[in-house]
């Protein structure tokens, strides 16, 4: 019971601001006459969850359901729309991916992984029954609740369809909340949609307007035709009351934010997800910083106006 | 009434032979051979006719291996095999303590005669590895009972600039136990009110010996301490590099971070190797990765350096900081820009490491004088020398 529960403690920024009002002098104290802190929780330390069941989204994307062998901490597991967890492939090493199975599901946690490194080529290569690592949750999350009684614009290309997904599923759990929900969904090819099963369902459901489209025109495709960022600028949403959410490659997000710019959404109200090579995934290891964030704790959910007092690049 | 505990010189080795009974001890060693100076176990000198401790010369390295190896073990794993389900394995892992392994005393450690610029090394580590709900147990448990004790620099040395960075030769702050060198003495000018420094003096207590410092003892120490700030000083002005103001330096920086211009000339020289990481009291980047032979294997963790390219590559194959002028300008703003902003301090110490192991002659003061120019110039970086 005590390891699940501490298993969620979400690696927030709550705990990170405290600590900056500390003095030099709490910390030193604390070094030296705390000794029960010995005791603490190994952040580096994965669990090892079994492979459930693999799902070939595309040709080179699967879906991967993982159980943690804990049943406790399994049933005790919580996270947020938006959180990540770092896979091991133990003799190989760790990636990191966003949970993207809705919140309020219980029975498994579920990561999409392309295929583009050495850690996605060895996870495409599990078969179901298999072990794994999971470090989990990890990062920040969208801030659903500051969304609450507003428009969602949510805006995914290709693999970036992920972070979205349990934030899509909550939303439409609580659709009552939120006012209307719109996605785009870009992808290259007609092969290249993930989640179909979801797809098929968003189409008919009058709760979320769905616009799909690809990137060029192809035998019996008869939605949308054109890169995001331009049927977007298409569509021409109306920033009034609207929040969005934006996630996929680094060259569609940039595009995509420069319409969203256009179309006068404001800096506050654009979220994007981002993802830069992680190692420790609790702000160490020092590799994943944009200036003085480190996506793996102060994001990876980022709103616009807090990227842009960040003096390095993003994308 | 200044009552104040000394050790004799001759007294050192004796006192820390008696704590080496209950304490793991670490102090700077010079070898004849081939003349370098680092931080070893007493235990090693006790072994070898080459070394000698030498407590007014610098180390190579910093002292930050001793709670932080270059390389350490995080887990072990092993797949075992099903015989009635061969394509599938099960794993166990096995999580490895934090203390150094082969050890058999307690994890109870002194670092003996390290520089005032080095236990600032350890408060960045401290504040990095030590984050309230983000502790680090592999850290945490090789420093949570390490003690420093740090000898005043009674020597300034030409790459010395601890006074530019916030710091003199004489800060005690972080210190457990501060001395200060008279010549035949080492004086305890500031000790931590707690019970693993009672402890400590009270084991070594047969090596110690109160004294009363009069008013003309204590100009002594006083000289001592203001003569060697006043070097610094004085070298620092020739060398016209003044104390940093850290705020303007944050907003410097800020400013010219998109100035590629100055960057590419700044990192010009660089060649990434990342010596200057490795012997930095402050760099703390590392890299995980796994071993595996057969069915078992261990992750481990080692350092890593920013000016790497393979830091920050990602598998598609982008990389945010392909260039080495934008590695170097991370590594730069680290320092003195995103360190500042996240936990005010200046991730440097003035210790002048890199300066020393720098194949190239990249010189950090350098490379501070000409950002802080910057703001004064506003000129195309051409002129800016």
């Amino acid at each position: 019971m005590k390891k699940a529960r501490k298993l969620h403690c979400p690696l927030g920024k709550e705990v990170s601001k405290k600590m900056e009002n500390k003095t030099d002098s709490d910390i030193h104290d604390k070094l030296n006459n705390e000794p029960e802190m010995k005791n603490q929780e190994n952040l580096l330390l994965p669990v090892v969850a079994t492979v459930r069941k693999i799902i070939k989204e595309t040709p080179n994307i699967i879906s991967l359901q993982l159980v943690l062998d804990d049943q406790q901490a399994m049933a005790n597991f919580n996270f947020e729309p938006g959180q990540v967890g770092q896979i091991s492939v133990f003799g190989t090493g760790e990636a990191t991916f966003v949970i993207n199975s809705p919140p309020y599901h219980k029975e498994f946690l579920q990561f999409s992984v392309m295929k583009a490194g050495v850690v996605t080529t060895a996870i495409h290569n599990l078969s179901e029954g298999e072990k794994v690592g999971l470090r989990a949750p990890l990062g920040n999350w969208f801030p659903y609740r500051k969304m609450e009684g507003r428009n969602i614009l949510f805006v995914g290309g290709g693999i970036g369809i992920a972070p979205l997904r349990p934030l899509i599923f909550h939303m439409l759990a609580n659709k009552d909340r939120y006012k209307n929900l719109r996605l785009l969904y870009a992808a290259r090819t007609p092969q290249d949609y993930c989640f179909k099963d979801d797809i098929d369902a968003w189409e008919k459901s009058k709760d979320l307007e769905l616009i799909q489209t690809i990137d060029d025109a192809c035998y019996g495709w008869d939605k949308e035709v054109g890169l995001c960022a331009n049927v977007l600028e298409q569509k021409k949403p109306s920033p009034e009351n609207t929040v969005a959410v934006v996630c996929g490659p680094p060259i569609m997000i940039k595009y995509t934010l420069e319409v969203l710019k256009k179309l006068k959404f404001e800096d506050d109200m654009v979220y994007i997800t981002l993802e830069r090579r992680m190692k420790c995934g609790i702000g160490k290891c020092g590799r994943c910083n944009i200036g003085e964030k480190f996506v793996c704790v102060d994001g990876p959910v980022f709103s616009l106006a807090e990227l842009n007092n960040v003096c390095e690049e993003f994308l | 009434m200044n009552k104040k505990i000394c050790i004799r010189k001759e007294n050192i080795r004796p006192l820390l032979e008696r704590l080496s009974e209950s304490y793991q001890i670490y102090l700077p060693v010079r070898d004849s051979e081939t003349g370098i100076i680092d931080f070893a176990d007493l235990n090693v000198l006790k072994d070898s006719d080459n070394l000698s401790a030498d407590f007014n010369e610098k180390t190579k390295k910093s002292p930050k291996s001793v709670v932080f190896p270059s390389t350490e073990t995080l887990l072990e794993f092993e797949y075992k095999k099903d015989i009635n389900k061969p394509e599938i394995t099960q794993i166990s892992l096995l999580e490895k303590s934090g203390n150094e392994a082969g050890t058999e005393k307690t994890g109870k450690k002194i670092i003996f005669g390290l520089k005032p610029c080095d236990t600032i090394g350890f408060k960045s580590f401290d504040l990095v590895f030590n984050e309230k709900g983000r502790e680090d147990k592999y850290y945490n448990e090789k420093r949570l009972d390490t003690v420093l004790v740090s000898i005043g620099c009674s020597t300034i040395f030409p790459d010395c600039f601890c006074l530019s960075v916030g710091g003199n030769p004489f800060n005690f702050d972080y210190s457990d136990i501060g001395l200060v060198d008279t010549g035949d003495l080492l004086v305890i000018m500031k000790k931590s009110e707690n019970g693993a420094i009672a402890e400590i003096l009270e084991t070594g207590k047969e090596f110690l010996e109160e004294r009363e410092f009069d008013e003309s003892g204590l100009k002594v120490i006083d000289d001592i301490i203001l003569g060697s700030k006043s070097r610094q000083q004085k070298l620092l002005e020739e060398a016209g590099l003044p104390e940093i103001d850290k705020d303007s330096i944050e907003k410097i920086l800020e400013s010219n971070f998109s100035n590629e211009d100055v960057w590419k000339e700044i990192s010009q020289k660089c060649v990434s190797c990342g010596a200057c990481t490795y012997v930095c009291p402050t760099c703390v980047c590392f890299n995980i990765g796994d071993e595996v032979r057969d069915l078992e294997g261990e992750r481990y963790r080692c350092w890593d350096f920013c000016t790497n390219y393979y830091y920050t590559l990602e598998a598609s194959g982008h990389n945010p900081r392909g260039k080495i002028f934008q590695r170097y300008r991370n590594k730069i703003n680290c320092k003195f820009n995103y360190f500042h902003k996240r936990k005010k301090i200046l991730y440097c110490t003035g210790c002048g490491r890199c300066v020393d192991v720098c194949s190239v002659g990249m010189d950090i003061r350098e490379i501070i004088r000409k950002v802080l120019m910057l703001e004064k110039s506003k000129e195309t970086p051409l002129s800016v020398r």
